[in-house]
């Protein structure tokens, strides 16, 4: 492999790793209230859907962006947040609901664009100077907009879990709800409100698949990417900074796959295909006890609220 | 609690007991919201005649041969269900059920492959079996010991591991086990000999699988051990806490690890199942979404193998009636979405039972 | 309050069952069963199987518009259409067709070879027809196959991405590692080889029949690697839209569509697509005008060829005229019945495989082609 090829592909690993990155944000969000969101795949499905639909109408990917993104926190609001806080139903159960409900009606919805071609590009933004640096300036600081949002977006949840007394008061909703209701958070309402934005970044992560990456929708489109992002946000120890080195991680691994392939590497494809997965269950096991004490503490029992 | 009553008594509701698992009525209230639901919405959708629900119904119990298509298609969810349950009831999420049939069935198949000919279907068939339980605990391994050692989640591993399943299966058929022969678009290794398959047998014009009593009395077996021995007791005290059961004396550690691998084990058996009863090929027909669906009926079952039985059942109802609409002209997409409404309401089932009415003023009554 | 738990457990599980059954039993009441409405002239019913593992891919759309104008050629009012989506490779498929047969299909077709799957149903009917796109091997009495000579196709592609290539690189998406995979990528490789003796196909196997997502990043990698010409059977657009958006006026991508024209995705980069919904109309016919006289369809399988049903659609708009020229006449030389895959033929490895004056057969060609032409490699 020329180090041509590999630069590029460093490139093009970075927007296959924005949807991911964005749908994973969303789901620690939720998990850091407390709540888990296993419906991930129906929403980014949803949002997809909708987002690809908008910017065809529009002839504007950053509406249909912007559309995929509030289709996303809506659907999740009525079909997940509503049901699971309000009504106390099953977390699993309703995240499966979500999981269907989701593919099914952005099929239905969807149908009819199903041929319909999007061409409206995103422009590469280079930013100065930065983006001058040799080697990492045109993967790093030479992309498409939303991936710079992406970034921010995670700077953003990182700052203000961390670094806010608000963000503070949203992690103890998520370790001991009863002891922040105690205290005068209003639990309820702040769920509603974090678990509806986590899935407008899980709407906004499917809309980038179908606006950004592909520009054409079908149904199944997100293949089974809502689940990668649940894994993620396990993986990297529910940590907003951790999500960026590892989805852009699996970024690269998924590109390597075609790589290896294309630069004829004597490796079966479906064998090259499997790093990205292996990778996730070794790094999780050599970083053993460390990642299990960063989860919320409540986010097991509210798991199980309808189970038994 | 009886404080007295100044004005208009107001009512509120109160959220009882959070972890309630419904009432009767909830439940009956809730799955005919559902299913007015979903007919109101088909009743919308162009194409869809009168002749639509009596085909669904013909098409499931209202005949012979959907009765045994039903028998069929629970089969393999009745054993996906009872394999989430058993690691439910240590508190433990296996989602790796769909890997789990694959290694299960890739084992058997090898067995099926290189067992000399002079054994006989019968014993080849337990030993197809067995093999697959040792592949589907294999497959779990990891997930088991990384979780009783380190704690690494194993929603994550098992997740993670369905997805290197599926890329080994596409390696083995379209590679050293592949059929030039049977060039499939949906892919398919040569065939295990036709003497490893279970049979069926007709009761009345119902056609019944081996391979469907081989599901149910894994779940009587199941339900039996969990029920009557020692073993169950503890189980069911680690799941409703570890640390009183820790106290207690029980090794929670070793209960995980047991937990994950009988459930791997069970999950191993999935695929094989599918595979002597009808496909007789490791193939990507062994799973249909078996393992997520199987979540779905450990959920519903409440974790009882009784119950992952009936759910098993309903699954298939549902996904037979799926068949049947799209059979009526509806589209695959309404499908799904009729699946979801049904969970949806399935889940809110739970509701009723969690709230009670309570007037404005009154206590709380204590459990 | 541990049993008063179990008692609902088990009460919860029969209960729901019940309340099914009991709102089935009333929806069906409250409709008045009204039966099957199909009264008046005898009509055929056709139920044709598309596969949906999630996608409603460019496949089922040519067999919407295949089936729907073979309708239309026989009669609509001879014909009642029926299309069941969402079928996949499972044992559910079988169950299916059986269901469809007992509600009087005469005709069924299956558009995603489910094999065996399929042939356990259609034994149980043999009074009725069973058509299934590639068929292998052994299959029941009233089963026929057919298929398309994409190979001749690919040739075609293969000659006009020789003359627009610049770096003499052409990329391939293959769903999986199979034969008529081979098939397709040796084809493209010796027509491109035909104008540029130096021509190479890297492929990219997808290990999926719809993920288009992967496929695009998959494209996006080829073209990295020094393709400027992208082929596909993943049926997506990915090859089209890739091209599209990799293209720059000093490096032109180009790409090809399949099934179905797919002109709009690809704007100045597409070259043409490999049409087969006509070839697929007429086997559907053929199975609906011999169930109408109560017949059997001639044993397949049928593999349609350029010139049969199957051929390249409208051409690009940058496409040049010469290229369009050039193509067009091989087109018809294998329309009129040239065989193009003649010898010699070297393998990948550099060996002999096909001296000069021998060819390769249209059967040979269809599923044992198990090793690759000089010039192709990757997955």
């Amino acid at each position: 492999m020329s180090w041509d090829l590999a630069h590029v592909s460093l490139i093009g690993a970075v927007l296959v790793a924005v949807p991911l990155l964005y749908a994973a944000l969303g789901e620690l969000i939720t998990e850091r209230v407390g709540v888990m969101n296993i419906g991930i795949e129906g929403v980014m499905s949803v949002g997809a859907a909708a987002g690809f639909i908008a910017a065809v109408k529009s002839h504007d990917p950053a509406v249909g962006l912007l559309v995929g993104t509030a289709v996303g926190g809506l659907f999740t609001l009525v079909f997940f947040a509503l049901p699971v806080l309000v009504f106390r139903t099953s977390e699993i159960l309703v995240g499966f609901a979500v999981w269907f409900i989701g593919l099914g009606a952005s099929a239905q919805f969807g149908q009819s664009y199903a041929q319909e071609p999007l061409k409206a590009e995103i422009p590469t933004l280079k930013i100065p100077l930065l983006g001058a640096i040799p080697g990492i300036g045109d993967i790093l600081f030479a992309q498409p907009w939303p991936y710079y949002a992406a970034v921010l977006m995670a700077v953003a949840v990182w700052f203000l879990l961390t670094h806010t007394a608000h963000g503070l008061n949203l992690r103890g909703v998520g370790d001991d709800p009863a002891a922040s209701y105690g205290s005068g958070v209003p639990v309820l309402r702040w769920q509603l409100v974090y678990v509806s934005l986590g899935g407008a970044l899980m709407g906004l992560g499917g809309a980038v698949v179908s606006v950004v990456l592909t520009q054409h929708w079908q149904s199944g489109l997100i293949a089974g990417r809502g689940w990668i992002a649940l894994a993620l946000v396990i993986f990297v120890g529910w940590r907003p900074l951790g999500l960026l080195w590892a989805t852009y991680l699996f970024g690269i691994l998924l590109t390597l796959e075609h790589v290896g392939q294309a630069e004829d590497w004597a490796i079966p494809a479906p064998i090259l295909a499997m790093p990205p997965y292996l990778a996730t269950v070794a790094i999780l096991i050599v970083r053993g006890r460390r990642g299990h004490r960063l989860a919320p503490a409540a986010l097991g029992t509210s798991f199980l609220r309808g189970g038994r | 609690m009886s404080t007295p009553v100044r004005s208009k008594p107001k009512l509120r509701l109160v959220l009882h007991d959070p972890a309630a698992t419904g009432s009767l009525l909830g439940r009956v209230v809730a799955v005919a919201i559902g299913i007015a639901l979903g007919a109101a919405f088909l009743a919308l959708q162009p194409n869809v005649g009168s002749s639509l629900f009596s085909a669904s119904w013909s098409s499931t119990l209202g005949s012979a041969l959907g009765i045994s298509q039903l028998t069929q298609l629970a089969t393999p969810l009745i054993l996906a269900g009872c394999a989430v349950a058993v690691a439910a009831r240590v508190g433990l999420w296996n989602i790796g059920v769909d890997g789990q049939l694959i290694l299960g069935a890739w084992a058997a198949t090898a067995v099926g492959f290189y067992a000399p000919d002079a054994i006989p279907g019968a014993p080849l068939v337990v030993l197809m079996m067995l093999a697959a339980l040792l592949g589907g605990a294999l497959w779990m391994v990891v997930p088991a010991l990384a979780y009783a050692y380190a704690r690494v989640n194993v929603v994550v591993t098992t997740l993670m591991l369905n997805f290197v399943a599926y890329l080994w299966l596409a390696y083995w058929i379209t590679g050293p086990w592949s059929d030039p022969s049977y060039a499939s678009l949906g892919l398919s290794s040569q065939p295990v000999p036709d003497r490893a398959s279970l049979p069926h047998f007709t009761v009345g014009s119902i056609e019944i699988g081996v391979a469907f009593l081989v599901a149910v009395a894994v779940a009587v077996l199941l339900w039996a051990v969990f029920r009557f021995t020692h073993h169950g007791f503890r189980t069911a005290m680690a799941g409703a806490d570890e640390q009183v059961a820790s106290y207690g004396g029980v090794n929670v550690g070793r209960l995980h690890l047991q937990a994950l691998l009988a459930s791997g084990a069970i999950g191993g058996l999935v695929g094989v199942i599918v595979e002597l009863d009808r496909v007789h090929r490791f193939s990507s027909s062994l799973s249909d979404n078996t393992g997520y669906l199987g979540i779905v009926v450990a959920a519903l079952a409440a974790h009882s193998f009784a119950g992952a039985t009936l759910m098993g059942f309903l699954i298939a109802i549902l996904s037979a009636t799926g068949g049947a609409l799209s059979i009526s002209g509806v589209s695959s997409s309404v499908v799904l979405l009729l699946i979801g409404i049904l969970l949806l309401m399935g889940a809110f089932a739970d509701v009723p039972a969690r709230y009670r009415l309570l007037r404005a003023g009154a206590e709380e009554p204590q459990e | 309050m541990r049993k008063g738990n179990k008692m609902t457990r088990t009460a919860r599980s029969s209960l729901w069952l019940l309340a099914l059954l009991v709102g089935t039993a009333m929806t069906l009441s409250a409709c008045g069963g009204g039966g099957s409405a199909d009264g008046g002239a005898k009509k055929v019913k056709l139920g044709v199987l598309l596969l949906g593992n999630g996608a409603d891919d460019y496949l089922n759309l040519g067999f919407r518009v295949a089936a729907n104008k073979a309708a239309d050629e026989v009669g609509r009012d001879k014909v009642d259409l029926k299309f069941v989506s969402g079928v996949g490779y499972n044992p559910q498929a079988t169950a299916l067709t059986e269901q469809l047969f007992r509600q009087g299909t005469q005709v069924v077709v299956d558009n995603l070879s489910l094999q065996q799957l399929f042939y356990d149903a259609c034994a149980k009917y043999p009074d009725r027809i069973c058509q299934e796109e590639y068929t292998l091997g052994k299959v029941p009495e009233n089963t026929s196959g057919f298929w398309w000579k994409f190979w001749q196709g690919y040739y075609l592609e293969g000659v006009a991405a020789g003359m627009l290539s610049k770096t003499g690189v052409i990329g391939y998406l293959a769903s999986f590692k199979q034969n008529y995979e081979n098939a397709h990528m040796n084809a493209l490789a010796l027509g491109c080889q035909s104008v540029n003796p130096d021509c190479k196909v890297k492929s990219v196997i997808i290990n999926n029949w719809y993920d288009a997502a992967k496929s695009t990043s998959a494209a996006e990698t080829l073209v990295n690697s020094g393709a400027d010409v992208l082929a596909q059977f993943v049926d997506d657009t990915s090859s089209v839209v890739v091209a599209r958006k990799m293209s720059t006026p000093s490096r032109p991508v180009w790409g090809f569509g399949l099934h179905l024209t797919q002109a709009k995705f690809g704007g100045d980069s597409y070259v043409t697509s490999m049409l087969t919904a006509a070839a697929t109309q007429k086997e559907i016919t053929l199975g609906l005008r011999a169930a109408l006289k109560g017949e059997k369809p001639p044993k397949g399988p049928r593999v349609y060829g350029i010139g049969q049903g199957m051929s390249l659609g409208e051409w690009g708009p940058k496409v040049p005229k010469e290229v369009q020229d050039r193509v067009a006449g091989i087109e018809q030389e294998i329309a009129d019945g040239k065989n193009v895959f003649v010898g010699p033929i070297y393998d990948s490895k550099g060996k002999l495989r096909v001296p000069e004056g021998e060819s390769l057969t249209d059967k040979y060609m269809y599923a044992s082609w198990d090793w690759r032409v000089r010039g192709v490699t990757g997955g």
